[in-house]
């Protein structure tokens, strides 16, 4: 199936027709009647991108491997990973909250992350992958669930708040984390989805 | 006047922003280019978000009242467990920011998105047109700073995780963990589920 395209575009908030503007290099539209970001020009967004995720994948790696923080109380010492805080959530009868923080902080973006490499890494080495529009949707109904930026912010916050019961040292996990949320931010501010169905188009004619 | 998807008779893909000319034929049409499901509005937008919203309201209270965590010492029980109770812990402890990091995120958004969204919801019902843009800008707000409620969450989940100090220091779940966090996923859907375009609706059909 060919994959259509238009001059114009509505706006999701306000469903204003417009005609879609040219852009310089970095710039973006802004809806005419009520100012939402309708699209931002971003050049080489599939090549910084992927570059930003596969960075992004390896540090997950080590966010999970490794303790996030490691508490040492005159002798007795604990340390927990970011899979450990879900596991003492169902262990002391809250795996309802478990599972929230499973799904939120680990699952959801380990999902988007992967859904988006499928997408982009094929379409950079020249070919459209399989299920392409099907984790193309997944992405954007995942996006919102994946809460790692607010997940960094507790840690954060955590870590100050227990460094007065007892000497708290961050683990290598919580440095991984934070350039996580960096590079998962910069994965996605230059994600661009005109420039996957443009490719596409391009790869298929 | 302003030209419409609507009043042109095209449809709007949520998912990759395509517009789409409606084939003739009945059934739910899909996007051209993704194939997500294609619906003129958010189907059964107002009945949904108000569904999320009073359910989130109603849970506001135990997640507020209830111990989100219990933490023991030799020393006793401590005081500071419910979310306002926290709050207290940092301000007089003296981390001040981070009594108003946790109060903000905490306390004030989820209020506000209820609030902010039964004002959308209910003038959107009466077809207002008042200040339309406005109202725009606020469902943005809320769209997005639903999501930083969730931090008390992970502040418990890691402080349970590491303070397993027994017999000398101890922190265990509390009950009202349960509460807050359906209020966070609450708000959530119920911004999710709103439809901004229904703001718009009536200003554009005075326009006919």
């Amino acid at each position: 199936m060919p994959y259509p395209t238009s001059p114009l575009v509505a706006c999701p908030q306000c469903d204003a027709l417009q005609l879609e503007p040219a852009l310089v290099p970095g710039g973006s539209a802004d809806c005419v009647r009520c100012g939402a970001e309708l699209y931002r020009h971003k050049p080489r967004s599939i090549d910084r991108t992927l570059a930003f995720l596969l960075a992004a994948a390896i540090l997950f790696l080590f966010a999970n491997l490794y303790p996030l923080m490691e508490m040492d109380a005159r002798g007795l010492r604990s340390a927990t990973t970011l899979f450990g805080t879900v596991r003492a959530l169902s262990e002391q009868g809250m795996p309802s909250v478990g599972v929230l923080v499973f799904a939120t902080a680990l699952a959801l973006p380990v999902l988007e992350l992967a859904a988006m490499i499928y997408m982009l890494l094929p379409l950079r080495l020249g070919f459209v992958p399989a299920g392409l529009r099907f984790a193309f949707r997944l992405v954007e109904r995942v996006r919102v669930w994946g809460m790692v930026e607010v997940l960094l912010l507790g840690a954060l916050i955590a870590f100050v708040k227990l460094n007065d019961i007892a000497v708290v040292h961050p683990g290598i996990a919580l440095y991984a984390l934070a350039g996580f949320v960096f590079l998962l931010a910069a994965a996605d501010a230059w994600y661009e989805p005109r420039a996957i169905w443009h490719c596409a188009r391009e790869l298929a004619s | 006047m302003t030209a419409t998807a609507t009043r042109a008779g095209l449809l709007h893909c949520g998912a990759c922003g395509l517009l789409n000319r409606p084939a003739p034929a009945a059934g739910r049409m899909h996007c051209a280019r993704c194939e997500a499901p294609l619906d003129r509005r958010k189907p059964g937008s107002v009945a949904r978000t108000w569904a999320y919203v009073v359910a989130a309201a109603i849970l506001y209270v135990p997640a507020n009242l209830l111990p989100v965590i219990h933490s023991g010492s030799l020393l006793g029980k401590n005081p500071h467990d419910t979310i306002l109770g926290g709050v207290i812990y940092f301000w007089t402890s003296g981390s001040w920011a981070l009594a108003i990091i946790v109060f903000v995120a905490s306390m004030v958004v989820p209020a506000t998105k209820i609030v902010v969204l039964v004002l959308l919801l209910v003038t959107s019902q009466r077809r207002s047109r008042w200040r339309p843009v406005d109202r725009t800008r606020l469902y943005r707000l809320v769209a997005y700073i639903g999501r930083w409620s969730m931090v008390d969450i992970y502040i418990g989940a890691i402080s349970v995780a590491l303070v397993q100090l027994r017999p000398f220091a101890s922190i265990e779940p509390g009950p009202g963990a349960i509460y807050f966090g359906a209020v966070v996923i609450l708000t959530m859907l119920a911004s999710e589920s709103f439809d901004p375009r229904l703001i718009w609706d009536p200003v554009d059909e005075k326009n006919e």
